[in-house]
């Protein structure tokens, strides 16, 4: 059972499947429709991070109403950088082609990984840190890295305060929502 | 430049050419990616068998007319998930401890293997070792003078994908391990970031004493330069302390750019700095980038000269690229970028001229003389051929793809003749240099 499957609490997901057969609509669709936010409670905003070794990515926020606590969702391309041949297969592999390095060189791990599936093509790994930054304080963060053959894609949902099973559920969603995948879709490959 | 001679290579998509003198003959020992998802495993006409890529050899004495000799398959995969892309060969007379009549072939299994083969029949090559359980591997050194071989290796409890392992080859039927290492914070046991991975190291022996590791293929590009003495001598415990003993000097390039080929150009004297009471003659190392993606979908990779001479503070100096605007490459297809340069440092070519492969700008022959101010001299592009496989952008989200010529990999001989292979399975070119750019290497005019 893959990351997803298992952040879904048993309600939500009788009540998707039941929305599913209603609607004929696939899960995607149904949580994001045209011209409406990506996904529910996120908002897109800039790349915050300054100019780095990697192409800027995607960036989003939700609030505490909807999310439960402030959380951000950073997501973007690492082409190349991934193991050809095994993929995102362990955590050390969410440690070296993760990009939890934009927010601190210094983090720990909180708990083993599990594992990560958009579709049969792209597959990987996502594990609880601690992050912490220069001013000594602590942020907490989900790194979540995929691989797709030979390059990675590399999220980052990060919090001031510890990730509720709300919050990384709604983070989750955002990654699986269809616009994520169609902008995964159209990056360039190695 | 002149093309002289071609092979097809079997279709293969090409990486490393190593070029090798077997007593009267000449052999290019060629790299191979793996194949593509239309034709994992072409037919090797010599057998008539489907064969996943792997190395070839090559009779190139008659450099107008090579001979395809044998192809040892590699690992199963496509593109770069499979093949046996790099290779090195040194003489068993020259190898403290080998079979003196016997020639050694170290090559790449795919990202899990090192292996050693016997090539003193280059029709007949023999499997004596291999290293396996690797998480991958990549562009290794071997001394053929000392056997000491700088192997890039996935080393499955370290934290990146390619370090370093050093082994001692000198008896190659025998490998006895020294030691591993790569930049503090890769090593099993550390935490938070980790630091960009390796792409391959240049020694120069145990005469200069050094080895210049180039981290970062296309990205956060590292030039370190490493006293060899303490590498192979100090202390081997994977700590971060004993990692940073041997670094002597450090150059973190711009993130932009990565360092493929890290190559030496040792003291040369700069002419404009003649009169100069100190500093007249520096010390330089050539970086070489790797463009990864087609049609300029990223920051241009290309070449970098660091004036090394004081080495705890290396710093680059110049830059060349072969001029887009020249060729319209970014419109080409494919990439178009610098991937490699020749790595042979035999005296015809050493610290004179220069080749760097260009994608589909082809290979460029660029005027070292004074690294200060590198200088296009000549350039080569291959036509392609129907075996040139296509390279493909996204364009709203549909692939869109060209056909065009993928200059990989460069070599020289000590003949003055140059080798080119290409990534999209165009084959083999042996050029020559004409007018100027001949005269340079001292070369008589053909």
């Amino acid at each position: 059972m893959d990351r997803l499957t298992k952040a879904f609490p048993g309600a939500i997901l009788l009540l998707l499947a039941a929305m599913l057969i209603f609607c004929g609509r696939g899960l995607s669709a149904a949580l994001s429709a045209d011209g409406a936010p990506v996904q529910s409670g996120w908002s897109a905003i800039s790349w915050p991070f300054p100019v780095d070794a990697w192409p800027e990515g995607r960036a989003f926020h939700c609030g505490i109403e909807e999310c439960g606590t402030e959380v951000s969702f950073y997501i973007r391309p690492k082409i190349g950088f991934c193991d050809c041949y095994r993929g995102v297969s362990d955590d050390d592999e969410i440690d070296r082609v993760g990009d939890l390095a934009v927010l601190s060189e210094r983090y720990a791990p909180l708990a083993p990984g599990t594992t990560v599936s958009l579709g049969n093509n792209i597959q990987g790994r996502a594990r609880h840190f601690a992050v912490y930054t220069s001013n000594r304080t602590r942020q907490f963060a989900i790194g979540i890295a995929l691989s797709r053959k030979c390059d990675a894609i590399v999220a980052t949902v990060v919090s001031d305060s510890p990730i509720s099973g709300r919050a990384e559920d709604s983070a989750f969603r955002l990654l699986n929502s269809q616009e994520i995948k169609n902008w995964i879709e159209a990056i360039p490959q190695s | 430049m002149r093309l002289v001679g071609y092979n097809d290579l079997q279709g293969r998509s090409a990486y490393q050419p190593t070029i090798h003198r077997q007593g009267d003959r000449w052999f290019a020992y060629i790299g191979h990616h793996g194949g593509t998802d239309a034709t994992p495993k072409p037919i090797n006409p010599l057998n008539g068998q489907p064969e996943f890529n792997g190395t070839s050899i090559v009779d190139v004495t008659d450099v107008a007319h090579p001979r395809y000799v044998a192809h040892i398959p590699g690992q199963e995969g496509a593109y770069e998930q499979g093949g046996a892309q790099m290779v090195r060969v040194c003489d068993g007379s020259q190898l403290p401890h080998g079979d003196p009549n016997a020639v050694y072939m170290l090559r790449t299994f795919g990202g899990q293997a090192h292996e050693i083969w016997d090539v003193t029949k280059p029709a007949e090559p023999t499997l004596l070792v291999r290293l396996d359980g690797l998480r991958d591997t990549h562009k290794s050194w071997w001394e053929c003078d000392t056997g000491i071989a700088f192997l890039v290796s996935g080393a499955p409890d370290w934290r990146t994908r390619r370090m370093t392992q050093v082994y001692d080859l000198s008896d190659p039927v025998h490998p006895v391990k020294i030691r591993d290492f790569g930049l503090p914070g890769q090593e099993p046991g550390a935490t938070g970031f980790v630091p960009t991975e390796l792409h391959g190291p240049i020694s120069t022996g145990p005469q200069g004493n050094r080895v210049y590791f180039g981290y970062g293929t296309n990205k956060g590009g590292v030039l370190q330069i490493v006293d060899r003495d303490k590498l192979l001598n100090g202390p081997k415990e994977p700590t971060a302390e004993n990692l940073r003993y041997p670094v002597v000097g450090q150059l973190e390039m711009l993130p932009l750019n990565g360092a493929h080929t890290t190559y030496p150009l040792g003291k040369m004297p700069v002419a404009e700095f003649s009169k100069e009471k100190l500093g007249s003659v520096r010390d330089f190392v050539m970086i070489v980038d790797e463009e990864i993606l087609n049609e300029c979908q990223e920051p241009r990779q290309m070449v970098w000269f660091a004036d090394t001479t004081v080495e705890s503070r290396p710093m680059i100096v110049s830059s060349y690229t072969a001029p887009e605007a020249s060729g319209n490459f970014c419109e080409r297809g494919g990439r178009f970028g610098a991937h490699s340069s020749n790595e042979s440092m035999a005296p015809v070519f050493y610290r004179k001229l220069a080749f760097i492969s260009f994608f589909n700008a082809g290979v460029r022959a660029v005027d070292i003389r004074d690294p200060y101010h590198p200088k296009e001299v000549g350039f080569f592009i291959p036509s392609v051929t129907e075996a040139t496989d296509k390279r493909c952008v996204k364009v709203d989200g549909q692939d869109r793809c060209k056909v065009a010529i993928q200059t990989n990999n460069v070599e020289t001989d000590e003949r003055g003749y140059i080798y080119i292979v290409d990534r999209a399975n165009t084959g083999l070119h042996i050029l020559e240099l004409t007018g100027a750019a001949r005269a340079i290497a001292g070369l008589p005019p053909n």
